[in-house]
């Protein structure tokens, strides 16, 4: 199709949005010297002021795609957004921004702000991309330079960490690949447009979904596929894993609710109670076993295991309303996960140390890292006012209509977050204060983390300004016929 | 004489050069096999021209003598070189592409 | 909007707080904290003067993106006198906090999450659907957690709100899965749509309700949040909070399942007699209103659960107002002694707190029902609707007695018996900021139970009729026989009037606690260890098996580049026979098809 979006200005607005992070990229690689931090946090701030821009200026919600032929029947250009799209676009530039301002002091700057901008890049075009081909494209490209993120400039079994997220990863790509080329064999065609509106047969759809999901669900990761998270969290980098957890775990659930439910519905549907109830299974066992945590950012990865397995049973309960709620809970998440791994580093970096073994009482002489931890907690914990629980909510409520047993078990999760959460805060800021008074949050890291913990609550007290991107409970995509 | 005799000859003489080529140890010895080869392959390829009454089995048998020289040629050239490096034509020192 | 304004008033009084608390004085966090609190209770009281009452609505906007998801405010019949009561002891609860704080470090904390409080509890009261209800619900407890533990430093106190929000959490789970329930058979939240609701689903919220107002099996955790500061147990141990369940029960009303109401009253009257037996062999001053309040809130279950609307809400006010002037008047007395909580350690303090004293008597007349004490008319209420089940009625009136004698014990070990250590040596009375408001809780606990008896306040609930003249005597009869003995025993000292093991099991709480939280601990850290060092180690090594599997795999085929050229001839040779086995083969089948 030779459907060159017709905007005023003739150009194409999508590639704008693509070319940021990428020129960001290339010229971090380049001369641009001390100023490479300052360019990636600029990349991520502009692309997601543009996306805002011009989902406001049009006053739609979604970027209309923008084809242009290639080279060939199965490469071209097309590249859009819908409203789940848009709103995970947002919280991409938003993340990143946060994430390279955090990276101050990095060694090597100028790779890893390289890297960083073309990890974004990447995900960015996962977003973007209306295309299997490009979509898958763009998918393997984000694994390489996050793995070397974590392989050169993170801890401990870095080396180890970043092999074993390669190995899980390339698993599901290698099933992802398979999907494509026998969907794109079947149809002729790699569009997605195009594709949705031919859907396969559906014996084929069954076997070809779970495809699809076996690649998403090791990069969610849905229970229990997720043995690569805790190392690759430990590994990384701060700034990597909260991006990491916070951004590229969503690309898996764009994947699947933007793939996945569209071109095999059928498929979905009869995948759906095994993926329900692994999904209200991982969101107890990430609880579970984080409770028995004694290192802040063991907890945090069991933790974000939970909430990103919940934002699974959202995605697998595939009504409208449980996709608003997903919506909902993963921009929650990605900013509650930042907000908690940056705050965790500012209290290791005090304490000497990740572990929660010999400190307390720290909030005697922290009290604003106490009191921003505290609302971090809360967040992650669904305390009502927060974002945390408006997309637990809408979630838990919407599959409840649908699989009522997966949503009860995952209901206990309220309590279990309460227990390592309150657990954690207890450990480490209450009692008897031991050590040397520790220093305060300074002004450069309250910046950082508080846009993070307003937008939270601000999510908390009207999430119609997310949830409403995506359509409401009137219109179904998958519906399960009974 | 009737065709198959020519064709097991031919047939016996392969079998005799392949086990050469894979038990000898000294790269000539390994040539000569080869040579013992294609020239039973020869003999199939006339046998079965004079069989059919047709040319194309000798055309090709001259093809193969051809191909046989220009083979020969180059194999001892590397033998030569082989030789060169280890001092022996032990076709199983010569393992350094080994891994 | 000025219904709005009486949650948002409190709500900004926290911003400010959280915010810009930190530049201003201690003074001005007290100020800005009860001020707020006082203004909300302005607003309030100029509503129900103008006769603004039941039925005024108020929508701030939308919230969730359900039907009843909106923040919508609107009173109901119990709205009214609850807001009131709320924010007006809210109010002289933050004054009295005030002075107890004196130079307290945390004074910005404490009157920031104060307000929050006051501001979710309204939710709870005046929430139009049960999103926003359950929104102050889980907020009350967040701040709950964080009063509890406001001296951080503590470890007890921390623990203990650990342990407070953590058991509500429980109820607040099944009160969750009750709102699935609700939206998924009703399809709104809306609090007067709801009809008749299921067994399953009233069971739920009442689970939530059993959470929240601790009755058993979910009490645990109320005695030990008397770690928290004094105002606090006051205020949201007493008045509010734990009456949050009571008031869920009486907003839902008839919507509950008749089977899970009759649950509900058993329930409250086993916890009302044995919250009573264990008050009676405690030895810390607050732990004796902790136990009391569980047992009165018992009282008030059984109320709701026979439907008794107005029984029910006159004794949670009543009873907010004594238990407040108790608990208020304990921090007088701690105040006074150095923080000495203990009974056998304290007396004698009649004569030298010649202002708390008296207050505190009018709240222990209150909780023991003598008249013409408040308590007295609200129980006889409770008592009068549960005549037709006699079990019921029988329980509330030994409920009674046992209050008496408890209530009689605590005053006589505090004020009259000879002094039971050197500390009460240097004790003096509070400062006016703390008396002011004690005092003026004590006049409510005194006279407000005749004022709704006589019709001189109107509750907003019709009101029932009076109780029979053999029940008031015999209930007063008992009060004061309690009362008595209570007086007489104790005025001489510390005096174990139950046998020795019994008085050990209701000391602590016969065994409940520690076997919820033992067992839950274990539940709990058995499943989070089969899983932690099970199932997560299995994984774990699965995930390097098939990295190993690989590695070694690599490694078997590198053995095929040996370098050994005889072996690549075999390899040829074997590859090319097969071959021309398969194709000669293949074409010869082929052919003669």
């Amino acid at each position: 199709m030779v459907a060159r979006g017709r905007h005023r200005s003739g150009t194409l607005t999508t590639l704008q949005i693509i070319l940021i992070p990428l020129v960001a990229a290339a010229a971090c690689a380049l001369r641009v010297g001390r100023f490479a931090g300052i360019v990636a946090v600029t990349s991520g701030i502009l692309e997601a002021v543009l996306v805002v821009a011009l989902a406001v200026a049009r006053g739609t919600n979604g970027i209309p795609t923008e084809r242009f032929p290639w080279a060939g029947p199965l490469t071209q250009y097309a590249f859009g957004a819908d409203g789940f799209g848009l709103v995970l676009l947002v919280l991409t530039g938003v993340l990143f921004a946060v994430g390279a301002a955090a990276s101050a002091g990095t060694p090597r700057p100028r790779t890893y702000y390289a890297l960083w901008c073309l990890t974004q890049a990447a995900v960015t075009g996962v977003f973007l991309a209306q295309d299997l081909v490009l979509f898958f494209v763009f998918w393997e490209a984000m694994l390489i330079p996050i793995a070397l993120l974590i392989w050169l400039w993170g801890g401990g079994d870095a080396r180890g960490a970043a092999l074993r997220f390669l190995l899980a990863t390339m698993v599901g790509s290698a099933l992802l690949l398979t999907g494509i080329v026998s969907v794109v064999v079947a149809r002729g065609t790699s569009d997605l447009a195009a594709l949705v509106l031919r859907p396969l047969p559906d014996a084929d759809q069954t076997i070809l979904a779970l495809f699809f999901v076996g690649a998403f669900a090791v990069k969610l990761p849905l229970f229990p596929l997720h043995a690569w998270l805790p190392r690759a969290y430990l590994a990384a980098p701060t700034p990597v894993a909260a991006v990491l957890s916070g951004v590229v775990a969503k690309t898996a659930v764009y994947g699947l609710i933007h793939l996945c439910l569209p071109l095999f519905p059928t498929g979905m549907a009869r995948l759906a109670p095994i993926l329900v109830a692994l999904a209200a299974i991982g969101t107890l066992y990430g609880a579970f076993v984080a409770t028995r945590q004694r290192d802040t950012r063991r907890i945090i990865a069991f933790s974000s295991l939970s909430h990103l397995n919940l934002i699974g049973l959202g995605v697998f309960s595939a009504s409208a309303a449980t996709t608003q709620g997903a919506l909902v809970a993963s921009v929650s998440h990605g900013l509650v996960v930042c907000a908690l791994f940056l705050l965790a580093a500012f209290l290791a970096e005090r304490v000497g140390g990740w572990s929660l073994a010999d400190i307390g009482g720290v909030a005697a002489s922290a009290p604003v890292l106490s009191g921003f931890f505290a609302l971090a907690i809360s967040t992650a914990i669904a305390v009502p006012g927060t974002s945390g629980f408006a997309g637990e909510f809408l979630i838990l409520a919407a599959t409840y209509a649908r699989f009522p047993g997966a949503a009860v078990v995952a209901t206990l999760v309220v309590v279990l977050s309460a227990v390592y959460g309150l657990g954690l805060l207890r450990r480490a800021f209450h009692g008897p204060p031991k050590g040397p008074a520790r220093r305060d949050l300074g002004a450069r890291e309250r910046l950082l983390v508080a846009p993070l913990l307003v937008l939270a609550l601000l999510i908390g007290v009207a999430p119609r300004l997310v949830s409403d991107r995506v359509p409401g409970a009137s219109a179904d995509r998958a519906e399960v016929t009974r | 004489m009737p065709t198959t005799a020519y064709l097991l000859l031919g047939a016996f003489l392969f079998a005799l050069g392949a086990a050469g080529v894979v038990t000898r140890s000294n790269a000539l010895s390994m040539l000569v096999s080869v040579e013992l080869m294609l020239n039973a392959v020869n003999l199939t390829f006339v046998a079965s021209a004079r069989r059919f009454a047709e040319l194309d089995g000798v055309i090709v048998a001259f093809f193969v003598i051809a191909v046989a020289a220009a083979e020969v040629a180059v194999g001892l050239a590397i033998v030569v070189d082989i030789a060169r490096r280890h001092v022996s034509v032990d076709v199983d020192k010569a393992s350094d592409l080994a891994g | 909007m000025t219904l709005w304004l009486v949650v948002l008033l409190p709500i900004s009084g926290a911003v400010v707080l959280a915010v810009a608390g930190g530049r201003l004085t201690r003074r001005l966090h007290g100020v800005i904290g009860a001020g707020s609190i006082a203004l909300s209770f302005g607003a309030v009281l100029s509503m129900a003067t103008a006769g603004r009452g039941e039925g005024l609505r108020a929508t701030l906007g939308p919230w969730l993106p359900i039907a009843g998801g909106d923040l919508a405010l609107a009173i109901d019949r119990t709205g009214m006198p609850l807001a009131l009561m709320v924010t007006g002891v809210a109010a002289l609860i933050a004054v009295y906090s005030i002075g107890y704080l004196g130079t307290d470090s945390g004074t910005q904390r404490y009157f920031a999450t104060l307000d929050l409080f006051v501001a979710a509890m309204l939710l709870i009261v005046l929430g139009a659907n049960l999103a926003v209800v359950f929104a102050g619900w889980e907020l009350v407890g967040l701040c709950s957690y964080l009063l509890i533990g406001h001296w951080r430093e503590r470890p007890a106190a921390a623990a203990a709100a650990v342990k407070a929000f953590v058991v509500n959490r429980a109820g607040d789970a099944a009160f969750l899965v009750g709102l699935f329930a609700i939206l998924a058979e009703r399809r709104t939240l809306a609090l007067d749509d709801l009809g008749g609701l299921s067994i399953l689903t009233s069971a739920l919220l009442l689970c939530g309700a059993l959470a929240k107002s601790a009755q058993f099996p979910l009490h645990i955790w109320l005695p030990d949040a008397m770690e928290g500061p004094t105002p606090v147990s006051a205020l949201i141990h007493a008045a509010t909070m734990v009456t949050a369940g009571v008031v869920l029960l009486l907003r839902l009303g008839g919507a509950l399942a008749p089977e899970v109401l009759a649950a509900a009253a058993g329930l409250g009257a086993f916890t009302a007699l044995g919250a009573a037996l264990a008050a009676l062999a405690q030895t810390d001053l607050k732990r004796v209103l902790a136990w009391s309040t569980i047992s009165q809130l018992g009282l008030m279950f059984v109320g709701a659960g026979i439907g008794a609307v107005f029984a029910t809400l006159f004794h949670l006010l009543a009873h907010a107002f004594f238990k407040a002037t108790l608990f208020l008047g304990a921090g007088s007395v701690m105040h006074a002694t150095g923080n000495e909580q203990d009974l056998r350690r304290l007396g004698a303090l009649g004569p030298r707190l010649r202002w708390t004293a008296p207050a505190f008597a009018a709240g222990a007349l209150g909780l023991a029902a003598l008249p013409p004490a408040s308590g007295f008319f609200s129980k006889e209420a409770i008592a009068a609707a549960a005549l037709d089940r006699p079990l019921l009625a029988v329980a509330v009136l030994a409920t009674g007695a046992l209050s008496a004698l408890y209530a009689a014990r605590l005053f006589a070990l505090v004020f009259v018996a000879p002094a039971g250590s050197a500390v009460i040596r240097g004790a003096h009375e509070s400062p006016r900021l703390m008396l002011v408001p004690l005092v003026a809780l004590a006049l409510p606990a005194l006279g407000f139970g005749a004022l709704v008896a006589v019709g001189g306040i109107s509750l907003g609930v019709p009101a029932t009729e009076g109780a029979p003249l053999a029940l008031t005597l015999g209930a007063a009869g008992l009060a004061l026989a309690g009362a008595g003995l209570g007086l007489l025993r104790y005025r001489r000292g510390p005096f174990e009037l139950l046998p020795a093991g019994f008085g050990r099991a209701a000391l602590a709480g016969f065994g409940a606690d520690r076997a919820l939280v033992r067992g839950g601990s274990w539940l709990v850290g058995t499943i989070a260890a089969a899983l932690d060092r099970g199932v997560e180690a299995t994984l774990q090594w699965s995930l390097d098996a098939v990295g190993r599997l690989i590695l070694r795999t690599g490694a078997r085929s590198q053995r095929l580049e040996s370098g050994f050229v005889r072996s690549y001839e075999a390899y040829l040779l074997a590859g090319a026979v097969l071959l021309l086995a398969w194709w000669s083969l293949g074409v010869g089948t082929g052919a003669a098809r």
